[in-house]
């Protein structure tokens, strides 16, 4: 996307806050930061967009000092994204990670609330907005750790999969929201444009990712949307026996039926709900990265569509 | 679907090198890390 490069200065200014923070810990913890950070930022396509969102925000909310707050509050989304990034994984893969990139994970965390509460000061509402954000996360991660594991049986929550719940594990974008909300002293209306705006935005990419990652997802035992509509057309129409789909079922499963197209659709729903939310706010930067993504699972949508389309044909004949 | 085209459908996936064709190539929008390249092999 063009408009990344406007962004240059930024990117890097905020990269050297945090790389300069870490670089001033105690060893071996710097050096596991810092190690995990340069991975972490050229293994994740979205790093610079979620980087640059407090920037992207920024433009929707009269505040002073937009700058100086856009930047910490970019610092905020880095540390946020790394604290996540590490619990996950330490919790996907416990015998595989270093356990002492959890100490990186807490001193991530801390930074998240010192720079929260050094612009708020001291709030008692948003303090409270926080624990609820935080609540809200803490029971999606719970939720889908002890329903939406896959032991060979459907169960009636995953058949009622909530996509919107999963959406709630990117908690570390509402933080950005709560504060410029708090700075500006916004209306209960902008609050929920907001909100409904993140809300749908997490939405439209937890069901992406569930596309791109499906094959990860059901050989770890990870149910996601897609992979419950998969198993339970399988089953259905007795094309496996209960609890005996592999992944190439799956794969045969995706070509069968508009599983993904559907799925898909959902997304691109969601996206245009996002887009729709922050209309009136003249978000220039979020409005085109949200459009630019539309496009994307728009033309995503379309590929697989035909490709399916002719697999079938060739197959069949 | 009957049994016998989707067991047909299978071996084509697989023939087609794994399941790589129902995969959609990753856009640059917003994908999650996924953790191997830190993980100790």
């Amino acid at each position: 996307m063009i408009f990344f490069d406007d962004f240059d200065k930024e990117i890097n200014l905020v990269l050297s806050d945090v790389n300069s923070f870490i670089c001033g810990l105690e060893k071996p913890i710097s050096d596991l930061g810092i190690s995990f950070l340069d991975k972490f930022k050229i293994s994740m396509k979205g790093f610079n967009t979620f980087l640059l969102f407090p920037y992207w925000l920024s433009e929707g909310f009269d505040i002073k000092g937009k700058d100086d707050v856009s930047r910490k509050l970019a610092n905020l989304d880095v540390y946020g994204i790394m604290h996540l990034r590490i619990i996950d994984d330490i919790l996907d893969n416990p015998e595989k990670i270093d356990r002492n990139l959890l100490l990186v994970s807490n001193i991530c965390e801390f930074k998240m609330y010192e720079i929260s509460f050094n612009l708020i000061g001291r709030n008692e509402s948003f303090l409270k907005d926080l624990e609820d954000t935080l609540m809200r996360f803490s029971n999606a991660v719970l939720y889908e750790k002890q329903h939406y594991t896959y032991k060979g049986l459907l169960t009636e929550e995953m058949k009622n999969y909530n996509y919107e719940l999963m959406a709630r594990k990117a908690f570390h974008l509402r933080i950005p929201i709560l504060s410029y909300l708090y700075l500006e002293e916004s209306d209960k209306k902008k609050r929920n444009d907001f909100f409904s705006m993140m809300e749908c935005w997490g939405t439209s990419m937890q069901l992406f990712n569930d596309i791109l990652g499906w094959k990860d997802d059901f050989t770890s035992g990870q149910m996601t949307y897609p992979l419950v509509k998969a198993i339970e057309y399988l089953e259905d129409e007795n094309l496996v026996e209960t609890g005996k789909a592999d992944t190439m079922d799956i794969a045969a499963a995706f070509i069968e039926t508009n599983i993904l197209e559907d799925t898909l659709d959902i997304s691109l729903k969601y996206q245009k709900m996002a887009i729709e939310s922050i209309k009136s706010y003249n978000l220039y930067y979020l409005n085109e990265f949200f459009e630019d993504a539309s496009i994307k699972i728009y033309s995503s949508i379309e590929k697989f569509k035909n490709k399916r389309e002719s697999i079938l044909k060739d197959i069949i004949n | 679907m009957d049994k016998t085209t989707h067991e047909l459908i299978k071996e084509y996936t697989a023939s087609k090198e794994a399941t790589a064709f129902v995969n959609l190539k990753t856009p640059d929008l917003w994908i999650e890390a996924k953790p191997a390249l830190w993980i100790y092999e």
